[in-house]
């Protein structure tokens, strides 16, 4: 681990400095070659990093510059546009200086150009200069952003005079070393490039004459690939600051004023004024920002020009390298996400996963559905016997039956269950069925009574959990139809199956095939599955030409 | 505001821009020095500055005591700015903002405090505060330079000790065709035509010093060069306000001599 230094920060409203200090940081810049306290020269910055984080509709960036860091979030939302506007859409902007950047930075509002999101209130008294200064770095980022020309709101447009995007781009300072301005700016800008824009589509009819607005939804990124956002050109900042070379707290007389790139917080406080200059890769120059404060001859302004053209082209450089780099990971692991939700859909055959913790899980689901079906009903024979025939039915689809069976609580179960056993296959079912039904009758049947049991007295745990899975449960077949793809593919895929099954009669489904993976766990049950199995393939075998 | 002539056209016509001026010209300004009269207790100078149509009126107090103490500075004054916009001045787009919380006349403001800080010479005034109030009456165009010169003359007016006289002025730049750049902008320049923003550079200088307060420039500019001769034609209206802002010093001073020694009237104020 690097030791890093951490300056004591100064606690008063108006950061003082020492005479000592600021004569020191005045020589430092005004010596024969300019050296400073980090060992820059006058015209280097300081070491960048990009964090880059993308998600279905937003995009974060968090600029780690020197000891200051910002952070950016970029989001979006489909709106009609102001009426007045009818083809623009429209950009937010909002900077909060948070008080854990600095102490001076207590009372500073939040500032925005848009309403400020609901609970983002700053406090209610607010130091002017803390106002200022968020309001000054809001200006400049969207001055370089919006009218520098970088995005444009007439291509925001989805469907001209119905929808829009209207963008949202928070930016919070989280730590001031010096220099917020071209962190946040280009946090802000990586923000934006790096994210995408979701696909939309209409539902309901686009037709005038229905009337009612179609209201469109956006499509997740894993279905269909988003777009990224049509930037001109990426602006990029460098600031300097402007330390005039006398002793006296003004600028009493035209003195020479030199000019320090990127400065630190403890420069900042030498310095009289601040220029700063934003550009992009083509050189071309996007933002002047010469704040006043003192005074400089043109010439000055001009030798900051060229050493801006050359630490821009860096910068963007960089930023381009990071982004690609981002982006590189976040399409893998789209495309990872890809192939698992492919490879959920078709069920993942047995033999590809381990027949441990997910079988375990899926049984569990599946437990729980027919749980739900006995919890509904008191009669719990003829449940009970609908479940049997269900089974039957179960045995004869041979893709269903060869679904691995489930392992710990079987081998805990299987004793009880073969008493019950009443055919063969019954039996067999039992013991294969990765729902196992019979026996989640007779579970279903304890938890009934056990269920009551374990609210009143809180028995054990695993009771009480499996009360709130089947209440969960309860929920999920209730929406049969709306089960949405999660990231549990596997488990999702059985109990759809299984729900279909019961809601049409004897519908032989066999989407794939199972392959067969006889559980290690106990012995017992081996013996008994490969007889089994053996004797139900026959069976099937034998039931479909009929 | 949503004409479908490019500004280009109008120049490649005739050459003029549209409001008849050259492209090297300013707009007329009419200055008035203290149409506010000055009291002890309130105002201490005041000054109103039109520059074409844009009137902008200013006032400043003191040097005083602050009001609160820990604002003040051990070694020189500081300077509170505040500029507001009438309800009845157009602030260019429809929407009615807030004058207090507009971020754009915040903006502004800030930069006026920055410019006159560089130019008052506060460090004969510890502990102490000016006040510079700014109000504008009618926007078409070049309020930021309209504010800095009138701030500047209400600073004269009340005799509070500058370096030089602060005078400011915008220029921009119209590209395509033909390649000149604007001196002094009025709205209709400066407002976005097309998708593309104006270029736009409001730039404020000490004149007899020759060196730069304030310059800011917010699109997109093809390459320096381009951004130097800008800069340049910018400065060159400065220099041309200067030059009217010092006449109309002379001319204030010599009436209010001739005044004090018996001979002039006085004239009420916006009367002209």
């Amino acid at each position: 681990m690097v030791e890093a230094y951490v300056a004591i920060r100064d606690d008063s409203g108006i950061r003082s400095l020492s005479v000592n200090e600021r004569d020191f940081l005045r020589t430092c810049v005004h010596g024969n070659t300019t050296l400073r306290i980090d060992g820059r020269t006058g015209q280097e910055l300081r070491r960048v990093r990009l964090q880059l984080g993308r998600w279905d509709n937003g995009a974060e960036c968090t600029v780690q510059w020197g000891n200051t860091r910002v952070s950016s979030l970029c989001s979006a939302q489909l709106v009609p546009p102001s009426p007045d506007r009818p083809n623009e859409g429209m950009v937010n902007f909002t900077v909060e200086l948070s008080p854990m950047a600095g102490s001076s930075f207590r009372q500073a509002p939040v500032v925005s150009t848009g309403p400020l999101p609901m609970g983002a209130r700053g406090p209610n008294y607010s130091d002017r200069n803390q106002r200022l200064l968020a309001n000054r770095i809001l200006r400049s980022v969207e001055r370089v952003i919006i009218l520098g020309g970088a995005l444009d709101t007439e291509a925001l447009v989805l469907a001209p005079g119905k929808w829009v995007w209207r963008f949202t781009i928070a930016l919070t300072i989280l730590d001031d070393g010096g220099n917020i301005l071209d962190a946040s700016i280009l946090a802000a800008m990586a923000a934006l490039r790096h994210y995408r824009k979701p696909q939309v589509q209409f539902s309901g009819d686009d037709e005038k004459e229905s009337g009612a607005m179609s209201l469109p939804t956006m499509i997740p990124s894993i279905v269909k690939e988003a777009t990224p956002l049509p930037l001109h050109h990426t602006p990029l900042s460098v600031s300097f600051a402007l330390v005039p070379a006398d002793n006296s707290s003004n600028a009493g007389s035209t003195s020479t004023v030199a000019a320090i790139a990127d400065p630190t917080d403890r420069e900042e406080l030498v310095q009289h004024g601040t220029v700063t200059i934003a550009m992009n890769t083509h050189s071309e120059v996007c933002l002047l920002d010469f704040g006043g404060g003192c005074e400089i001859p043109p010439s000055k302004l001009k030798e900051c020009w060229k050493i801006a053209q050359t630490t821009t082209k860096q910068l963007c450089q960089f930023l381009e390298q990071t982004l690609q780099d981002a982006n590189g990971k976040a399409q893998q692991e789209r495309l990872e996400k890809l192939k698992q939700q492919q490879d959920g859909k078709f069920a993942t055959s047995a033999a590809s996963l381990p027949p441990n913790a997910p079988y375990f899980e899926q049984s569990k689901i599946g437990d729980e559905m027919n749980v739900e079906v006995e919890v509904d009903v008191d009669h719990i024979a003829e449940v009970e016997k609908k479940a049997e025939e269900a089974y039957r039915q179960q045995a004869l689809d041979y893709s269903r039956g060869h679904v691995a069976s489930k392992v710990r609580e079987d081998s805990t179960k299987e004793k009880s269950s073969q008493q019950k056993g009443k055919s063969l296959i019954a039996a067999m079912l039992r013991s294969v069925n990765q729902g196992d039904k019979g026996e989640s009758t007779r579970r279903s049947e304890e938890y009934a009574s056990d269920v009551a049991h374990s609210v009143v007295t809180g028995g054990k745990q695993r009771q009480v959990t499996n009360r709130e899975d089947s209440c969960k449960v309860v929920d999920k077949t209730k929406n049969r139809v709306a089960m949405d793809l999660n990231d549990d593919e596997d488990e999702e895929a059985p109990t759809i199956l299984q729900s279909e099954f019961h809601s049409s009669s004897r519908e032989e489904k066999a989407p794939t095939e199972y392959a067969l993976t006889p559980p290690p766990n106990t012995n017992d049950e081996a013996n008994d599955l490969s007889m089994a199995i053996k004797k139900k393939k026959k069976k099937a075998k034998k039931k479909k030409p009929t | 505001m949503g004409s479908s002539i490019r500004r280009t056209d109008l120049l490649a016509l005739s050459n003029l821009r549209d409001d008849g001026r050259k492209p090297e010209e300013i707009r007329r300004m009419r200055i008035q020095m203290g149409p506010i009269t000055s009291t002890a207790e309130s105002v201490g100078g005041s000054a109103l500055v039109e520059m074409g149509l844009t009137i902008v009126l200013a006032t400043v107090k003191g040097p005083m005591a602050c009001v609160r103490r820990s604002d003040e500075l051990p070694d020189r004054a500081i300077m509170d700015v505040s500029i507001k916009a009438t309800p009845f001045a157009p602030s260019g787009d429809r929407r009615v903002t807030n004058p207090n919380s507009d971020r754009r006349l915040i903006e502004i403001s800030h930069m006026l405090k920055r410019a006159l800080e560089a130019t008052v010479l506060l460090h004969l005034y510890p502990k102490s505060r000016i006040e510079v109030s700014v109000v504008i009456l009618a926007d078409d165009g070049g309020r930021l330079c309209a504010s800095i010169n009138a701030a500047s003359m209400a600073l004269v007016d009340s005799g509070i000790p500058m370096k030089d006289l602060l005078c400011s002025c915008s220029a921009g730049y119209a590209g395509g065709t033909t390649d000149t750049t604007l001196v002094d902008l009025n709205r209709r320049e400066e407002s976005p035509n097309g998708g593309q923003p104006a270029v736009y550079l409001p730039c404020a200088m000490l004149p007899q010093r020759g060196t730069i307060v304030l310059s800011q420039c917010e699109s997109r500019l093809p390459d320096f060069d381009t951004l130097e001769r800008v800069l340049d034609a910018a400065m060159d209206g400065c220099r041309a306000v200067f030059d009217i802002l010092q006449a109309a010093i002379q001319e204030h001073a010599s009436k209010i001599l001739s005044i004090r020694s018996g001979n002039g009237g006085i004239d009420t104020p916006f009367s002209q």
